[in-house]
């Protein structure tokens, strides 16, 4: 066991714990589906042409008039709620993982390079970052959502300006450790350029905690961007993710009508929990103090 | 200690006044504020005067030192959709959206760090289990979907509790409160209990994974080599220990708490601050917007600063050496 | 005379997932009123755990898989948690390696020295401050009554392990076990405190079992050695006895290590291989594989035989007063 490389080990360790493997098998099941939505979602949501308003807000297992059976229902447009429900989860991954990957890099690399630099390059950006720590993150993408105005982008460039810090904060906490080791001064001393040193050596290292932050926060980016569609400053009515579906829902929910508010819920809690659990899982793998 | 808070005081108005330019740039440099101010049809003089009237004719870093001059009157102007001082706005807010935060907060720990520290001292029995389940649920469900879950078991089904607005309130001071009333109380809970979820399941968190680090230190093992009994030792000696990390995140998450406020009173249709960013941010009421910003910066430095104090009265190795 | 400690064939195993380590395998010996007794050994050979079972302090994966503990006539293996949690501490105290690990860096000495003394009897607040400062000043605390409202971090690494063996004597209790306790302190007041407690032990006449890694602190202070290896005793004897003709091969090796045994200009002779893991220790005597003795024989467990007041476990023992 000792000759396996260190993922096959990790992976060894992971698959102790049947929570967290089944909640891998759900992310993985889960993204599948997202990805290829429109080959098995039984009807295009968004052709506009196919609902008929007679079917609208009918509960699950309501057969339509065109005879097909909505298992989950339909909602106030007479949409067949399962295909809304794949083709937002698909739009909901997109918006959590583009914006998860940005805040990774931008601020990983922000992180590491402060600590690098040291003085008072360090200094400031880590002041700057720890202030807007301190700030809520819902807040500053809500008002970054508000002020940019609507569409895919001004959203995902609110939920990386909310998030980003958290990467740089922990890349810069286990690069300054990084960085008080031996082996780098060894690496300055050779003629590497600094750039090589931070990306070849110090961010290597940085990566178990990152990956840690990383799963976390592409839960978190999911969730902040269906708040976000939920209160009106997420994505456009044209690309309805989960956060819109329940928005829309929620006005039939005081008159009976669940499903539209709680199905598209429902997905979306068991993919975010799906992830916390195999984040929990990693975390305590990585966690050298929790270990026996 | 004074040249600390001396020191304190002056890192703050600096933050302050960082945080307003920002928040100003930001929030009237995008977007125009007279499309929302005056109907299309209205005529050119009209424009001109309302344009004079809230000084949106002169250049941005003029209009920011106006701000400035304004703010150290305390005058925050007046709100362009509710046409009365942003100031006085906002404080007929306020006690609700604090009543609501507190509640959830103070619930949040004092039910979360017990449970938190038993999940932590027997982490493999059912009942911690199950504690650490309903806490990745509080963790990982958004707030916006658990309140309308919250609104249709409790509202629309079972029809025991209220689903929205404030109900009565006793004026206490010339402020209003809900929770002295019943009526208010009922009100209350359903908020309080869906803005808590997130916090209770953050402290369960904090706490055990305190409690599991401290159960294995020396110290424990010292104190049960002393024959103290197990309450003791979670009571005496790991309560202690964990308290510094939960009383900062204690404090950190009041503010956020302030902030997630915002998603618990729309839903509840709750008649608070948060309520009202919404409204102003979807009518670009920029004075309501720029003020509760620099309202929600404040309580933070305020907060951050408590915390400070917090720290240093708990952990005594702090203590000595800024007394030295 | 019945001995004060007396253990039988105690086995201590810790069900990990890499399999069961063997911590303590076969442990017998007996600690007499008053006497000071070294447990010798590497770090992993058992001796720490043979400590805390004693005392009923094996964490869990560990348990107690068979033997006995008799202390004072009374039965302590399959005693109740709440039995053995009020001997603790009153009949039998440990002090550890670390005095900054061990005290609770958030309470005052004093604080912690009441919870000691409550956790046995309800004392008023005057009589415990008494015996606190009592405590104190026999280890040699100057001012104690001053220092009871320090911390643990307003005193020097001697004075914290002072502080800490004055907790384990709150309750006068008849035996400490005391776990490399000089260890982590600087050579000049390893000392002090060894002579400090050697002459306590003698005043107070408490019983002792000085744990240590270090055959020359051990014996300057005990007058009885045991010597362990891989979970098991090798070797015992009276402290000038074992030293100056050591019966089995690893504690002859354990020997020659020693600065103090070697002539001036000569080579420290080092032990060859290092010690088996618990888990999986080799077929019969476990120091076989490094042994310069061993024989096709060796491959069963040797039983420990006894010689007089020497015991050894090994089927080719060295011959009486072999020069060094």
């Amino acid at each position: 066991m000792d000759s396996a490389s260190p993922v096959a080990r990790f992976w060894d360790e992971f698959k102790t714990n049947r929570i967290a493997v089944a909640a891998l098998g759900v992310v993985l099941l889960i993204g599948t589906l997202a990805l290829i939505s429109p080959l098995i979602s039984p009807q295009n949501p968004y052709d506009l042409s196919r609902l008929v308003l007679m079917d609208a807000r009918r509960p699950p297992g309501y057969v339509g008039s065109n005879g097909f059976t909505h298992w989950l229902g339909t909602d106030a447009q007479g949409r067949d709620l399962l295909s809304a429900i794949l083709y937002g989860l698909r739009i909901s991954i997109q918006v959590g993982v583009i914006a998860g990957g940005i805040a990774f890099v931008v601020g990983a690399t922000l992180g590491a390079f402060a600590a690098y630099f040291g003085g008072r390059i360090e200094a400031l950006i880590m002041r700057i970052i720890d202030l807007q720590l301190s700030f809520p993150a819902i807040l500053l993408a809500l008002v970054l959502a508000a002020l940019l105005g609507q569409g895919k982008w001004p959203l995902i460039a609110a939920l990386v300006t909310a998030q980003y810090a958290y990467f740089a904060r922990t890349a810069h906490g286990a690069a300054s450790t990084e960085r008080s080791k031996d082996y780098v001064d060894a690496a300055l001393s050779t003629p590497l350029a600094a750039r090589r040193v931070v990306f070849r050596h110090i961010l290597p290292n940085c990566l178990p905690p990152l990956i840690v932050v990383a799963t976390v926060q592409i839960a978190n980016s999911i969730a902040l961007e269906a708040t976000l569609s939920f209160l009106g400053l997420g994505l456009p009515v044209t690309e309805p993710s989960l956060g819109m579906l329940i928005a829309n829902g929620f006005q039939y929910m005081l008159s009976g009508r669940y499903w539209i508010s709680i199905y598209p819920g429902v997905a979306l809690i068991v993919l975010i929990v799906a992830i916390n659990l195999v984040g929990d899982q990693i975390r305590d793998q990585l966690n050298p103090r929790l270990r026996r | 200690m004074l040249g600390f808070v001396i020191q304190r005081l002056m890192q703050a108005f600096v933050v302050m006044l960082v945080i307003s330019a920002l928040v100003f740039v930001g929030v009237y440099a995008v977007g125009n504020p007279i499309d929302v101010l005056i109907s299309p049809d209205a005529t050119q003089l009209i424009r001109e005067q309302t344009i004079r009237a809230y000084g949106l004719d002169q250049p941005l870093w003029k209009q920011y030192l106006d701000f400035l001059g304004r703010l150290s009157r305390g005058d925050f102007g007046r709100s362009f959709v509710f046409n009365m001082p942003v100031l006085d706005l906002i404080f007929s807010r306020l006690p609700a959206t604090i009543e609501l935060t507190l509640a959830a907060v103070f619930g949040a720990t004092l039910l979360g760090v017990p449970l938190g520290i038993y999940a932590g001292y027997r982490p493999e029995s059912p009942i911690s289990k199950a504690i650490m389940a309903l806490s990745i649920l509080g963790f990982s469900v958004p707030t916006f979907w658990i309140g309308l879950v919250l609104i249709f078991t409790f509202a629309v089904t079972l029809g025991w509790l209220p689903a929205g607005n404030r109900g009565d309130t006793v004026t206490i001071f010339g402020v209003q409160w809900s929770f002295l009333t019943w009526n208010g109380l009922t009100h209350l809970f359903l908020p309080a209990l869906n803005l808590s979820l997130f916090k209770f399941a953050m402290m369960v968190r904090l706490a055990r994974a305190g409690t599991r680090e401290t159960m294995l230190t020396d110290t424990v093992k010292f104190a049960r080599a002393a024959g103290e009994s197990e309450w003791t030792i979670l009571s005496r000696h790991v309560l202690r220990l964990i308290a510094i990390p939960i009383v900062t995140v204690f404090g950190l998450e009041l503010g956020s708490t302030l902030a997630f406020a915002v998603v618990t009173e729309t839903i509840f249709s709750w008649p608070g601050v948060g309520k009202l960013i919404i409204d102003s941010i979807s009518t670009l009421d920029r004075p309501v917007m720029v003020a509760y910003l620099m309202l929600v910066a404040f309580l933070f430095i305020v907060i951050n600063f408590t915390v400070d104090i917090a720290y240093a009265a708990l952990d005594p190795r702090l203590r000595t050496r800024r007394a030295a | 005379m019945s001995a004060l400690l007396e253990v039988r064939g105690l086995t201590t195993h810790f069900d990990t997932r890499g399999g069961v380590l063997k911590a303590v395998e076969d442990v017998s010996f007996e600690v007499g009123e008053g006497e000071i007794v070294g447990l010798v050994g590497e770090s992993g050979s058992g001796k720490s755990v043979t400590g805390f079972s004693i005392l009923g302090l094996v964490d869990a994966p560990g348990r107690i898989v068979s033997g006995s503990v008799r202390f004072a006539g009374r039965e302590l293996v399959g005693l109740g948690h709440g039995a053995l949690r009020s001997m603790r501490g009153r009949e039998m105290a440990m002090v550890f390696q670390d005095p900054s690990a061990t005290l609770n860096p958030v309470l005052t000495v004093g604080q912690q020295m009441r919870l000691a003394i409550a956790a046995h009897e309800r004392v008023g607040e005057a009589a415990a401050t008494a015996r606190c400062v009592e405590a104190l000043t026999i280890v040699g605390i100057p001012d104690a009554a001053r220092r009871l409202e320090n911390y643990p971090h307003q005193f020097s690494g001697g004075m914290r392990q002072r502080v800490a063996i004055a907790i384990a004597l709150l309750n006068r209790p008849k035996l400490i076990i005391c776990d490399e306790p000089t260890t982590a302190l600087d050579v000049s007041i390893q000392a002090q405190i060894l002579t400090e407690m050697k002459s306590l032990a003698a005043r107070l006449g408490t019983a002792m079992i000085w744990i240590s890694h270090d055959l020359a602190t051990v014996s300057s202070v005990a007058s009885r050695l045991l010597v362990m290896y891989a979970g098991r005793i090798i070797e015992a004897g009276p402290v000038a006895s074992v030293l100056r003709s050591p019966r089995h091969p690893y504690t002859r090796g354990l020997l020659n290590s020693l600065p103090s045994m070697a002539r001036p200009g000569q080579d420290l002779v080092q032990i060859p291989g290092s010690m088996p893991s618990l888990a999986n220790l080799p077929e019969g005597c476990s120091f076989r594989p490094r042994c310069p003795k061993a024989q096709e024989d060796c491959k069963v467990m040797p039983a420990l035989t006894g010689d007089g007041a020497r015991a050894f476990r090994c089927r080719h023992p060295l011959d009486r007063e072999v020069a060094a």
